[in-house]
Protein backbone atom coordinates (compact mmCIF):
# COMPACT_ATOMS: atom_id res chain seq x y z
CA UNK A 1 0.00 0.00 0.00
CA UNK A 2 2.79 2.34 0.92
CA UNK A 3 3.28 5.02 -1.71
CA UNK A 4 1.05 3.18 -4.12
CA UNK A 5 -1.56 5.89 -4.36
CA UNK A 6 -1.52 8.64 -6.93
CA UNK A 7 -2.02 12.01 -5.41
CA UNK A 8 -3.53 14.80 -7.41
CA UNK A 9 -0.42 16.58 -8.53
CA UNK A 10 -0.64 20.30 -8.96
CA UNK A 11 1.27 21.60 -11.94
CA UNK A 12 4.91 20.71 -11.85
CA UNK A 13 5.30 21.19 -8.14
CA UNK A 14 5.34 17.53 -7.12
CA UNK A 15 8.74 18.01 -5.60
CA UNK A 16 9.40 21.25 -3.84
CA UNK A 17 12.92 22.60 -3.64
CA UNK A 18 14.82 21.44 -0.60
CA UNK A 19 16.58 24.74 -0.06
CA UNK A 20 13.81 26.35 1.93
CA UNK A 21 14.11 24.09 4.91
CA UNK A 22 17.60 25.25 5.76
CA UNK A 23 16.41 28.82 5.56
CA UNK A 24 13.52 28.23 7.92
CA UNK A 25 13.75 29.91 11.30
CA UNK A 26 15.40 27.83 14.01
CA UNK A 27 13.27 26.52 16.81
CA UNK A 28 13.95 28.18 20.10
CA UNK A 29 13.05 26.51 23.37
CA UNK A 30 10.15 28.82 23.99
CA UNK A 31 7.15 27.23 25.55
CA UNK A 32 3.93 26.49 23.72
CA UNK A 33 1.53 26.88 26.61
CA UNK A 34 -1.69 28.74 26.94
CA UNK A 35 -1.15 32.45 26.92
CA UNK A 36 -4.39 34.08 27.89
CA UNK A 37 -4.85 37.70 27.09
CA UNK A 38 -4.82 40.04 30.06
CA UNK A 39 -8.20 40.23 31.66
CA UNK A 40 -9.55 37.01 30.18
CA UNK A 41 -8.71 34.65 32.99
CA UNK A 42 -11.72 35.15 35.15
CA UNK A 43 -12.11 33.29 38.39
CA UNK A 44 -15.18 31.20 39.17
CA UNK A 45 -17.87 33.79 38.98
CA UNK A 46 -20.66 34.47 41.43
CA UNK A 47 -24.14 33.79 40.25
CA UNK A 48 -26.25 36.61 38.96
CA UNK A 49 -29.80 37.07 37.79
CA UNK A 50 -30.28 37.12 34.05
CA UNK A 51 -32.81 39.12 32.06
CA UNK A 52 -34.91 35.99 31.63
CA UNK A 53 -35.40 35.70 35.36
CA UNK A 54 -33.07 32.73 35.69
CA UNK A 55 -29.81 32.64 37.52
CA UNK A 56 -26.51 32.44 35.70
CA UNK A 57 -23.49 30.56 36.99
CA UNK A 58 -20.02 31.08 35.59
CA UNK A 59 -17.73 28.07 35.63
CA UNK A 60 -14.08 28.54 36.47
CA UNK A 61 -11.76 29.68 33.67
CA UNK A 62 -9.95 26.44 32.81
CA UNK A 63 -6.67 26.74 31.01
CA UNK A 64 -4.91 24.11 28.94
CA UNK A 65 -2.36 24.23 26.12
CA UNK A 66 -5.22 24.97 23.76
CA UNK A 67 -6.32 28.11 25.49
CA UNK A 68 -8.67 29.33 28.17
CA UNK A 69 -12.22 28.04 28.39
CA UNK A 70 -15.09 29.23 30.53
CA UNK A 71 -18.66 28.07 30.55
CA UNK A 72 -21.74 29.89 31.80
CA UNK A 73 -25.06 28.23 32.49
CA UNK A 74 -28.46 29.79 33.05
CA UNK A 75 -30.79 28.02 35.46
CA UNK A 76 -34.53 28.66 35.69
CA UNK A 77 -36.40 26.79 38.40
CA UNK A 78 -33.61 24.26 38.71
CA UNK A 79 -33.48 23.60 34.97
CA UNK A 80 -30.54 24.57 32.80
CA UNK A 81 -31.93 26.75 30.04
CA UNK A 82 -28.75 27.93 28.39
CA UNK A 83 -25.06 27.09 28.12
CA UNK A 84 -22.68 29.57 26.60
CA UNK A 85 -18.92 29.77 26.21
CA UNK A 86 -17.64 32.94 27.84
CA UNK A 87 -14.16 32.06 26.63
CA UNK A 88 -13.12 29.56 23.98
CA UNK A 89 -9.91 30.47 22.27
CA UNK A 90 -9.02 33.87 20.90
CA UNK A 91 -9.44 35.29 17.41
CA UNK A 92 -10.22 33.69 14.07
CA UNK A 93 -7.49 31.80 12.26
CA UNK A 94 -5.95 32.78 8.98
CA UNK A 95 -4.88 30.22 6.50
CA UNK A 96 -1.37 30.21 5.17
CA UNK A 97 -0.63 29.15 1.65
CA UNK A 98 1.27 25.96 1.15
CA UNK A 99 3.78 27.81 -1.01
CA UNK A 100 5.28 29.21 2.15
CA UNK A 101 6.54 25.83 3.20
CA UNK A 102 9.44 24.41 1.32
CA UNK A 103 9.66 20.76 2.14
CA UNK A 104 11.41 18.25 -0.06
CA UNK A 105 9.79 15.09 -1.37
CA UNK A 106 6.26 16.08 -0.61
CA UNK A 107 3.34 15.76 -2.93
CA UNK A 108 1.39 18.93 -3.37
CA UNK A 109 -2.28 18.11 -3.68
CA UNK A 110 -5.66 19.69 -4.10
CA UNK A 111 -8.25 18.01 -1.91
CA UNK A 112 -12.01 18.33 -2.17
CA UNK A 113 -14.47 17.34 0.53
CA UNK A 114 -16.21 14.22 -0.73
CA UNK A 115 -18.57 11.59 0.55
CA UNK A 116 -16.75 8.36 1.36
CA UNK A 117 -17.56 5.08 3.01
CA UNK A 118 -15.46 5.23 6.17
CA UNK A 119 -15.73 3.76 9.66
CA UNK A 120 -14.36 6.80 11.47
CA UNK A 121 -13.11 10.30 10.77
CA UNK A 122 -9.91 11.84 12.08
CA UNK A 123 -10.20 15.53 12.86
CA UNK A 124 -9.23 18.12 15.45
CA UNK A 125 -10.59 17.09 18.84
CA UNK A 126 -14.25 18.02 18.77
CA UNK A 127 -14.86 18.39 22.46
CA UNK A 128 -12.76 20.64 24.55
CA UNK A 129 -11.98 18.97 27.86
CA UNK A 130 -11.28 22.35 29.40
CA UNK A 131 -14.65 23.75 28.33
CA UNK A 132 -16.45 20.77 29.78
CA UNK A 133 -14.46 21.00 32.99
CA UNK A 134 -15.54 24.62 33.29
CA UNK A 135 -19.11 23.56 32.57
CA UNK A 136 -18.91 20.98 35.32
CA UNK A 137 -17.76 23.69 37.71
CA UNK A 138 -20.75 25.86 36.80
CA UNK A 139 -23.09 22.94 37.50
CA UNK A 140 -21.52 22.41 40.89
CA UNK A 141 -21.87 26.09 41.75
CA UNK A 142 -25.52 25.91 40.75
CA UNK A 143 -26.01 22.90 43.01
CA UNK A 144 -27.17 20.74 40.10
CA UNK B 1 -21.24 -16.56 13.71
CA UNK B 2 -19.62 -13.34 14.82
CA UNK B 3 -21.24 -9.98 15.14
CA UNK B 4 -20.03 -6.44 15.43
CA UNK B 5 -20.18 -4.74 18.81
CA UNK B 6 -20.17 -0.98 19.07
CA UNK B 7 -20.15 1.26 22.11
CA UNK B 8 -19.91 5.00 22.68
CA UNK B 9 -18.08 5.64 25.95
CA UNK B 10 -17.59 8.89 27.83
CA UNK B 11 -14.48 9.81 29.77
CA UNK B 12 -12.33 12.93 30.11
CA UNK B 13 -15.41 14.87 28.96
CA UNK B 14 -15.08 13.34 25.52
CA UNK B 15 -16.68 10.63 23.45
CA UNK B 16 -14.87 7.42 22.56
CA UNK B 17 -16.36 5.09 19.97
CA UNK B 18 -15.26 1.47 20.13
CA UNK B 19 -16.00 -1.09 17.42
CA UNK B 20 -15.21 -4.75 18.04
CA UNK B 21 -15.33 -7.37 15.29
CA UNK B 22 -14.90 -11.10 15.32
CA UNK B 23 -16.33 -11.75 18.74
CA UNK B 24 -18.94 -14.47 19.01
CA UNK B 25 -19.79 -13.83 22.64
CA UNK B 26 -21.82 -10.85 23.76
CA UNK B 27 -20.52 -11.31 27.30
CA UNK B 28 -16.90 -11.31 26.20
CA UNK B 29 -17.43 -8.19 24.09
CA UNK B 30 -19.15 -6.41 26.97
CA UNK B 31 -16.30 -7.36 29.28
CA UNK B 32 -13.68 -6.05 26.86
CA UNK B 33 -15.55 -2.76 26.44
CA UNK B 34 -15.95 -2.35 30.21
CA UNK B 35 -12.26 -3.00 30.76
CA UNK B 36 -11.41 -0.44 28.10
CA UNK B 37 -13.75 2.12 29.63
CA UNK B 38 -12.37 1.61 33.13
CA UNK B 39 -8.88 2.46 31.90
CA UNK B 40 -10.15 5.73 30.41
CA UNK B 41 -11.93 6.61 33.64
CA UNK B 42 -8.71 5.92 35.51
CA UNK B 43 -7.06 8.66 33.44
CA UNK B 44 -9.76 11.08 34.64
CA UNK B 45 -8.98 10.18 38.23
CA UNK B 46 -5.26 10.74 37.70
CA UNK B 47 -5.09 13.77 35.46
CA UNK B 48 -8.11 16.04 35.72
CA UNK B 49 -6.91 19.53 36.55
CA UNK B 50 -10.42 20.63 37.43
CA UNK B 51 -10.87 18.23 40.28
CA UNK B 52 -8.52 19.43 43.02
CA UNK B 53 -7.91 15.94 44.42
CA UNK B 54 -6.31 14.26 41.43
CA UNK B 55 -2.57 13.55 41.57
CA UNK B 56 -1.95 15.80 38.57
CA UNK B 57 -3.94 18.68 40.11
CA UNK B 58 -2.08 18.28 43.41
CA UNK B 59 1.22 18.27 41.55
CA UNK B 60 0.25 21.36 39.57
CA UNK B 61 -0.72 23.38 42.62
CA UNK B 62 2.27 22.34 44.67
CA UNK B 63 0.48 20.07 47.13
CA UNK B 64 2.35 17.02 45.89
CA UNK B 65 5.82 16.31 44.55
CA UNK B 66 6.90 13.78 41.95
CA UNK B 67 7.68 11.41 44.81
CA UNK B 68 4.02 11.44 45.85
CA UNK B 69 2.26 10.72 42.55
CA UNK B 70 1.43 7.37 40.91
CA UNK B 71 3.85 6.02 38.32
CA UNK B 72 1.33 6.69 35.53
CA UNK B 73 1.67 10.42 36.16
CA UNK B 74 5.44 10.16 35.94
CA UNK B 75 5.06 8.15 32.75
CA UNK B 76 2.94 10.83 31.09
CA UNK B 77 5.23 13.64 32.20
CA UNK B 78 8.18 11.71 30.79
CA UNK B 79 6.27 11.29 27.53
CA UNK B 80 5.70 15.05 27.39
CA UNK B 81 9.40 15.64 27.90
CA UNK B 82 10.29 12.99 25.33
CA UNK B 83 8.17 14.67 22.66
CA UNK B 84 9.31 18.14 23.65
CA UNK B 85 12.89 17.09 22.89
CA UNK B 86 11.96 15.03 19.81
CA UNK B 87 10.02 17.90 18.23
CA UNK B 88 12.68 20.51 18.94
CA UNK B 89 10.42 22.23 21.45
CA UNK B 90 7.36 22.43 19.19
CA UNK B 91 5.40 20.12 21.48
CA UNK B 92 5.63 21.63 24.95
CA UNK B 93 3.21 20.93 27.77
CA UNK B 94 4.61 23.66 29.99
CA UNK B 95 2.31 26.60 30.53
CA UNK B 96 3.58 30.16 30.85
CA UNK B 97 3.19 29.90 34.61
CA UNK B 98 5.58 26.98 34.64
CA UNK B 99 3.01 24.30 35.38
CA UNK B 100 3.21 21.18 33.23
CA UNK B 101 -0.23 20.53 31.77
CA UNK B 102 -0.21 17.16 29.99
CA UNK B 103 -3.83 17.47 28.85
CA UNK B 104 -2.69 17.43 25.25
CA UNK B 105 -1.35 13.91 25.46
CA UNK B 106 -3.39 12.26 28.22
CA UNK B 107 -6.24 11.31 25.90
CA UNK B 108 -4.18 9.28 23.48
CA UNK B 109 -1.96 7.91 26.25
CA UNK B 110 -5.07 6.63 28.01
CA UNK B 111 -6.46 5.15 24.79
CA UNK B 112 -3.26 3.27 24.02
CA UNK B 113 -3.21 1.97 27.58
CA UNK B 114 -6.85 0.97 27.39
CA UNK B 115 -6.44 -0.89 24.11
CA UNK B 116 -4.32 -3.42 26.00
CA UNK B 117 -7.68 -4.54 27.44
CA UNK B 118 -8.72 -5.45 23.88
CA UNK B 119 -5.98 -8.05 23.58
CA UNK B 120 -8.43 -10.90 23.02
CA UNK B 121 -10.45 -9.08 20.38
CA UNK B 122 -9.67 -10.22 16.82
CA UNK B 123 -10.28 -6.84 15.23
CA UNK B 124 -11.09 -3.46 16.71
CA UNK B 125 -11.24 0.26 16.00
CA UNK B 126 -11.23 3.09 18.51
CA UNK B 127 -12.23 6.61 17.53
CA UNK B 128 -11.13 8.94 20.31
CA UNK B 129 -12.68 12.32 19.50
CA UNK B 130 -10.81 12.65 16.23
CA UNK B 131 -7.80 10.44 16.91
CA UNK B 132 -8.16 6.93 15.52
CA UNK B 133 -6.41 3.63 16.17
CA UNK B 134 -7.22 0.21 14.72
CA UNK B 135 -5.95 -3.35 14.89
CA UNK B 136 -6.54 -6.61 13.09
CA UNK B 137 -7.38 -5.87 9.48
CA UNK B 138 -7.64 -2.76 7.38
CA UNK B 139 -10.38 -0.26 8.01
CA UNK B 140 -11.11 2.91 6.11
CA UNK B 141 -10.75 6.13 8.08
CA UNK B 142 -11.52 9.58 6.71
CA UNK B 143 -9.58 12.79 7.18
CA UNK B 144 -11.98 15.52 8.25
CA UNK B 145 -12.80 18.63 6.30
CA UNK B 146 -11.23 21.33 8.52
CA UNK B 147 -14.34 23.51 8.12
CA UNK B 148 -16.57 20.94 9.82
CA UNK B 149 -17.42 21.87 13.39
CA UNK B 150 -18.30 19.28 15.99
CA UNK B 151 -18.19 15.54 15.47
CA UNK B 152 -16.99 14.97 11.89
CA UNK B 153 -18.50 11.47 11.73
CA UNK B 154 -20.67 11.17 8.66
CA UNK B 155 -19.43 14.38 7.06
CA UNK B 156 -17.60 14.64 3.75
CA UNK B 157 -13.89 13.95 4.03
CA UNK B 158 -10.77 15.18 2.27
CA UNK B 159 -8.96 11.87 2.11
CA UNK B 160 -9.23 8.27 3.24
CA UNK B 161 -6.49 6.25 4.87
CA UNK B 162 -6.30 2.54 5.60
CA UNK B 163 -5.61 1.69 9.24
CA UNK B 164 -5.17 -1.62 11.00
CA UNK B 165 -2.57 -2.98 8.60
CA UNK B 166 0.73 -1.25 7.91
CA UNK B 167 -0.49 1.83 9.79
CA UNK B 168 -2.28 1.52 13.11
CA UNK B 169 -3.02 5.11 14.04
CA UNK B 170 -3.86 8.55 12.73
CA UNK B 171 -4.18 11.77 14.69
CA UNK B 172 -5.28 15.17 13.44
CA UNK B 173 -4.69 18.59 14.92
CA UNK B 174 -5.83 21.96 13.74
CA UNK B 175 -7.97 24.99 14.20
CA UNK B 176 -11.28 23.42 13.15
CA UNK B 177 -12.84 23.33 16.58
CA UNK B 178 -11.21 26.06 18.61
CA UNK B 179 -9.51 28.93 16.85
CA UNK B 180 -5.92 29.68 17.80
CA UNK B 181 -5.61 27.01 20.47
CA UNK B 182 -2.03 26.10 19.63
CA UNK B 183 0.89 28.39 20.27
CA UNK B 184 3.96 28.74 18.10
CA UNK B 185 7.04 28.08 20.23
CA UNK B 186 9.15 30.45 18.11
CA UNK B 187 6.90 33.50 18.01
CA UNK B 188 4.93 32.87 21.22
CA UNK B 189 1.79 33.79 19.25
CA UNK B 190 -1.12 31.63 18.13
CA UNK B 191 0.10 29.20 15.49
CA UNK B 192 -1.43 29.78 12.05
CA UNK B 193 0.86 27.67 9.97
CA UNK B 194 -1.76 25.24 8.69
CA UNK B 195 -5.48 24.62 8.80
CA UNK B 196 -4.92 21.03 9.79
CA UNK B 197 -2.21 18.41 10.17
CA UNK B 198 -2.76 14.65 10.20
CA UNK B 199 -0.06 12.18 11.18
CA UNK B 200 -0.17 8.43 10.51
CA UNK B 201 2.04 5.86 12.19
CA UNK B 202 2.08 2.91 14.53
CA UNK B 203 1.66 4.62 17.89
CA UNK B 204 -1.32 6.89 18.53
CA UNK B 205 0.48 8.96 21.18
CA UNK B 206 3.35 9.61 18.80
CA UNK B 207 0.95 10.62 16.01
CA UNK B 208 -0.94 12.91 18.39
CA UNK B 209 2.18 14.63 19.72
CA UNK B 210 3.58 15.22 16.24
CA UNK B 211 0.26 16.50 14.84
CA UNK B 212 0.13 19.07 17.64
CA UNK B 213 3.80 19.94 17.18
CA UNK B 214 3.38 20.45 13.43
CA UNK B 215 0.50 22.88 13.95
CA UNK B 216 2.61 24.73 16.54
CA UNK B 217 5.91 24.80 14.69
CA UNK B 218 5.03 24.68 11.01
CA UNK B 219 7.18 23.50 8.12
CA UNK B 220 10.41 22.60 9.90
CA UNK B 221 8.50 20.29 12.25
CA UNK B 222 6.86 18.52 9.30
CA UNK B 223 10.34 17.65 8.12
CA UNK B 224 11.26 16.32 11.56
CA UNK B 225 8.13 14.17 11.72
CA UNK B 226 8.93 12.53 8.41
CA UNK B 227 12.51 11.98 9.54
CA UNK B 228 11.07 10.24 12.61
CA UNK B 229 9.33 7.75 10.32
CA UNK B 230 5.85 9.20 10.31
CA UNK B 231 3.61 10.04 7.37
CA UNK B 232 1.98 13.44 7.22
CA UNK B 233 -0.91 15.16 5.44
CA UNK B 234 -1.03 18.93 5.78
CA UNK B 235 -4.06 20.97 4.81
CA UNK B 236 -2.47 24.33 4.29
CA UNK B 237 -5.31 26.55 3.20
CA UNK B 238 -8.54 26.97 1.30
CA UNK B 239 -8.31 27.79 -2.40
CA UNK B 240 -10.36 30.65 -3.73
CA UNK B 241 -11.47 28.42 -6.61
CA UNK B 242 -12.62 25.68 -4.24
CA UNK B 243 -10.99 22.82 -2.42
CA UNK B 244 -7.92 22.88 -0.24
CA UNK B 245 -4.23 23.14 -0.83
CA UNK B 246 -2.48 20.24 0.81
CA UNK B 247 0.77 18.35 0.85
CA UNK B 248 1.36 14.77 1.83
CA UNK B 249 4.54 12.90 2.57
CA UNK B 250 5.64 10.29 0.06
CA UNK B 251 4.29 7.32 2.02
CA UNK B 252 1.02 8.83 3.23
CA UNK B 253 -1.37 5.83 3.24
CA UNK B 254 -4.15 7.19 1.05
CA UNK B 255 -6.84 4.73 0.06
CA UNK B 256 -9.25 5.54 -2.72
CA UNK B 257 -12.12 7.83 -1.80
Amino acid sequence: MRGSHLAVIVGGCAVIAAAGFAAAPPLHPVRQGADPEPGTSATPGPSSTSASGGQTFDGPAVENPRGVYQAQITVVDGVVTDVVALQAGTSAPESVRVNDMAIPLFKERVLEAQSADVEAVSGASFTSPAFLESLQGAFEDAGL
Amino acid sequence: MTTQHKARLRAMAMAFDVTLDGFSSEVAARSAIDGFHNELLRADDLFSLHRPDTPMARLANGQATLADVPREVIEVLELCEHYRVATGGAFDAQRPDGVIDPTGIVKTWAVVRATKRLGGVPSWLVAASGDIVAHGGERRVGIADPRVKGDPAGSKVLDVVALGGEFAAVATSGSAQVADHIWDPVTGKPARHFLQASVAGQDLVECDAWATAICAGGGPVVEMAVAAGLEVLIVAGERSEGGFEAVSSAGWPSASL
